[in-house]
């Protein structure tokens, strides 16, 4: 650390300039330069989390009483402001108690179908994570109406209780939704049942393996700069900008060099990203999956595994990949909840493989673990955050990001999003949820995907 | 140099709350607030902890005395003039803003955060509404319109300059955190109106430029030189006329005397955290076009600066005074 360095002055500056320059305009909030400048000096322990968050909070309000356009960001803002500050409102992890079950199992409707993916048993509520696909456009939003009044779920033990319909989304005539309920079920039920459709709840005696072990020794500058570049939000890269604003803050702080390795590996990668062709070739370290040896071999230009994953998403945008990816197709159930990786609870549901990505269906708590949750930016400064990566046993990487979502705060779910697509031959996923010292490794036997273990491809369907 | 009586060259503000019924002053002098119209302000207090109704004259006596030396007030509040809080728009005025977050801080109503006022804050008429009285402090600039007043005294939440004031909880729910307030506090005196809360800066600024002067203040330097670089950054920008000037502020001890460097296309500016409490609280940044670094004399009616020209080449007093009617 530079000895000159004040870091409290550091932030404080950031947020004057941040409230001269009326920063509030044209950015998106989960990108806040005063949060991503207290979030680099957390994680070098130049300051304290409550240090660092009262001060982004105090900024945050005189950027909101100066915003402009009605107070757009504002609500959410004081909301997120005052949530974490008062000790009756604080996040808390409801996934610990909990018990998750995978489904994948399909119900016909008069206007398509409805798949239950998995059933999440908690003290307070039920979650139940659906997808529904409409046979004719439009049907499913003529029954829209019908689909939202109160919904009753019961169980084997003679509970019920009414669920209502959050987080609905999606498009081309499949939308995804969690129902959640207003009390819980019975965490030991065999069956639920939603309206007139029972939904078997059977653990998988074969669940996936999960374990949880601290990341890799290395330094928390680096390792910082590298998960702020890997946020899980879509796109999968951030915005350069906002990455520089944690290369200065370290190097202000001296926790690095300006000549550091990794800055240019970053700076290659983020390059890359925007279709720039900045090269790198040195050798590096914590980059990507922590396992990930240094350089790529197959591109010298970006470290491993950026090349792969940077042409694969590239190619997906570009609408090369699309129909012609090669990712086999098909949906896994898993039912796996993770001991707390950094006080954080993840639940993975099911896995859906399609020809050019995978996604993951997922439930975290605390919510903010995920791209800030529902308050974006706001969440607490130092609070950890998920990195999405996964390997497999062909030595691919794949990363994800957050696809659609829906939180409150204590719990999120939704799907994350993971490129390239799956290789075929590959018959064991390592799923890596990483936070800032720990990870959780979740080995997935992958199927036979000519015989999907569950459910058939729903693309045939 | 330390004035005895900080003050001096700050005219005296007031604005009215609505209070039992009727419009009451709360007015600023000499470095203090008061509430006039009420004579024994400690029966006041006694009578709302029994149980009786807040009084909201009081009540604003009090908000003010616990961030009179709150530096985050300096966080919030303008660094001079162009940094002005959210204003005039087809929205609602500044003053009934907060009545409005309030409400949705604490989940009222259903109409989302862009409703109608509604019952929360009654629709301001001309007798309640009441010009800021504007640029005292450098021509910093809170707002230029605040809509006064609300709640009677028996009424629920009492709202002062349309922000309520602390005793919300009648009617804004009962699960209000410390924190929430606090904010509610801050709003309150935020939008008083008619200049008070350039005076509230005035006091939180002058406070601690005593304590750095007595060497009390050395846990709040980060949180000083913040407010300092912000406030003398715009205050340069607007006299230099660019609002992209490079500058770096750096906060000197107490004793020593202001000054201003160039180095290619930044200038420094050296100052003492006094500066704001004795040259820019005043409205003196800039005079007759060049920049002030420090005071030199100050009372009722006169004061006088040391300047400096554009060109940072010339330094020289300058002396600004009332003249007798």
């Amino acid at each position: 650390m530079n000895e000159d360095f004040d870091p409290e002055l550091y932030l404080r500056l950031a947020g004057e300039s941040e409230v001269l320059e009326r920063g509030e305009q044209g950015r998106a909030p989960w990108d806040s330069p005063l949060h991503e400048t207290a979030a680099a000096l957390v994680a070098i322990g130049a300051l304290e989390s409550d240090v660092a968050q009262k001060i982004v909070d105090d900024y945050e309000l005189a950027l909101s009483l100066r915003a402009r356009h009605g107070g757009r960001h504002f609500f959410a803002r004081q909301l997120a402001t005052f949530r974490h500050r008062s000790p009756t409102n604080r996040f808390c992890d409801v996934l610990r108690t909990a018990r998750i079950v995978p489904c994948n199992q399909e119900f016909e409707e008069s206007w398509g179908k409805v798949t239950v993916h998995f059933v999440l048993l908690g003290d307070t509520s039920a979650s139940v994570m659906v997808s529904a696909h409409e046979v004719t456009p439009g049907a499913l939003t003529s029954n829209f109406p019908q689909m939202t009044q109160q919904l009753a779920i019961s169980d084997d033990t003679g509970r019920r209780e009414i669920a209502h319909l959050s987080g609905g989304g999606g498009s081309e005539g499949n939308y995804q939704a969690v129902l959640t309920t207003q009390g819980p079920l019975s965490k030991s039920a065999q069956w639920i049942d939603i309206r007139a459709n029972r939904v078997v709840l059977e653990d998988d005696p074969d669940a996936p393996q999960v374990v949880v072990e601290p990341m890799p020794e290395s330094d928390p500058a680096v390792r910082h700069l590298w998960s702020r570049v890997v946020q899980g939000r879509h796109p999968i890269v951030r915005a350069p900008e906002t990455i520089e604003i944690a290369i200065r803050t370290l190097v202000a702080a001296g926790a690095l060099s300006a000549d550091n390795n990794a800055i240019q590996a970053v700076r290659a990668v983020l390059a890359a990203n925007s279709g720039q062709g900045v090269g790198f070739s040195g050798p590096i370290s914590g980059v990507g999956p922590p396992s990930a040896p240094g350089a790529s071999q197959t591109n010298p230009k970006l470290p491993k595994p950026w090349a792969s994953l940077l042409a694969a998403r590239a190619n997906l945008l570009s609408g090369s990949g699309g129909a012609t990816g090669s990712g086999p197709c098909g949906n896994v159930g898993l039912g796996v909840l993770t001991p707390p990786v950094d006080g954080v609870t993840i639940g993975l549901g099911a896995l859906s493989s399609s020809s050019d990505s995978f996604d993951l269906l997922v439930v975290v708590s605390p919510d903010f673990s995920v791209h800030g949750g529902h308050f974006g930016a706001s969440a607490p400064v130092g609070s950890p955050t998920i990195a999405w990566w996964a390997e497999d046993d062909r030595g691919n990487h794949y990363v994800g990001s957050v696809g659609r979502w829906a939180g409150n705060g204590d719990l999120g779910q939704g799907t994350v999003t993971f490129l390239p697509a799956l290789d075929p031959a590959s018959k064991e996923l390592r799923i890596l949820p990483s936070c800032t010292t720990e990870r959780a490794v979740v080995t997935l036997k992958l199927p036979d995907w000519d015989e999907p273990r569950t459910v058939a491809d729903p693309e045939s369907g | 140099m330390t004035f005895d009586k900080w003050w001096n060259g700050h005219a005296p503000a007031e604005a009215r709350v609505e209070c039992s019924g009727e419009l009451h002053r709360v007015r600023w002098e000499e470095g203090r607030l008061s509430v006039p119209d009420h004579e024994d302000v400690e029966g006041e207090r006694a009578l709302a902890a029994l149980g009786g109704d807040p009084c909201a004259c009081v009540d604003v006596l009090d908000s003010w005395e616990r961030h009179r030396g709150d530096l985050r007030i300096l966080t919030i509040s303008s660094r001079g003039a162009g940094d002005v809080f959210w204003s005039s728009g087809p929205g609602p005025t500044v003053g009934s803003y907060p009545s409005q977050v309030s409400g949705a801080l604490f989940g009222q109503g259903g109409q989302g955060p862009f409703r109608a006022a509604g019952n929360f804050l009654r629709p301001s008429s001309s007798s309640q509404s009441f010009a800021s009285r504007g640029h005292a402090l450098g021509g910093t600039a809170v707002s230029s319109r605040v809509a006064g007043v609300a709640r009677s005294r028996s009424g629920g939440p009492v709202v002062v300059g349309g922000g309520p004031v602390r005793a919300l909880g009648s009617s804004a729910g009962t699960s209000a955190s410390p924190a929430q307030l606090e904010l509610e506090e801050i709003y309150s005196v935020l939008f008083l109106g008619g200049g008070l809360f350039d005076r509230l800066v005035a006091t939180v600024v002058a406070i601690w430029a005593n304590r750095e002067d007595s060497g009390d203040a050395t846990d709040h330097r980060a949180e000083m030189a913040a407010a300092l670089s912000g406030r003398a950054t715009l205050a340069l920008r607007g006299w230099l006329g660019d609002p992209n000037q490079l500058v770096e502020v750096e906060m000197t001890n107490p004793s020593t005397s202001g000054e201003l460097l160039r180095r290619d296309d930044l200038i420094i500016a050296r100052l003492p955290f006094r500066w704001l409490s004795d040259v820019w609280t005043r409205g003196l940044s800039v005079v007759l076009g060049r920049f002030s670094l420090g005071l030199l004399e100050a009372s009722d009616h006169r004061q006088r600066v040391t300047t400096v020209s554009p060109d940072l080449a010339d330094v020289r007093p300058v002396t600004v005074s009332v003249d007798s009617p």
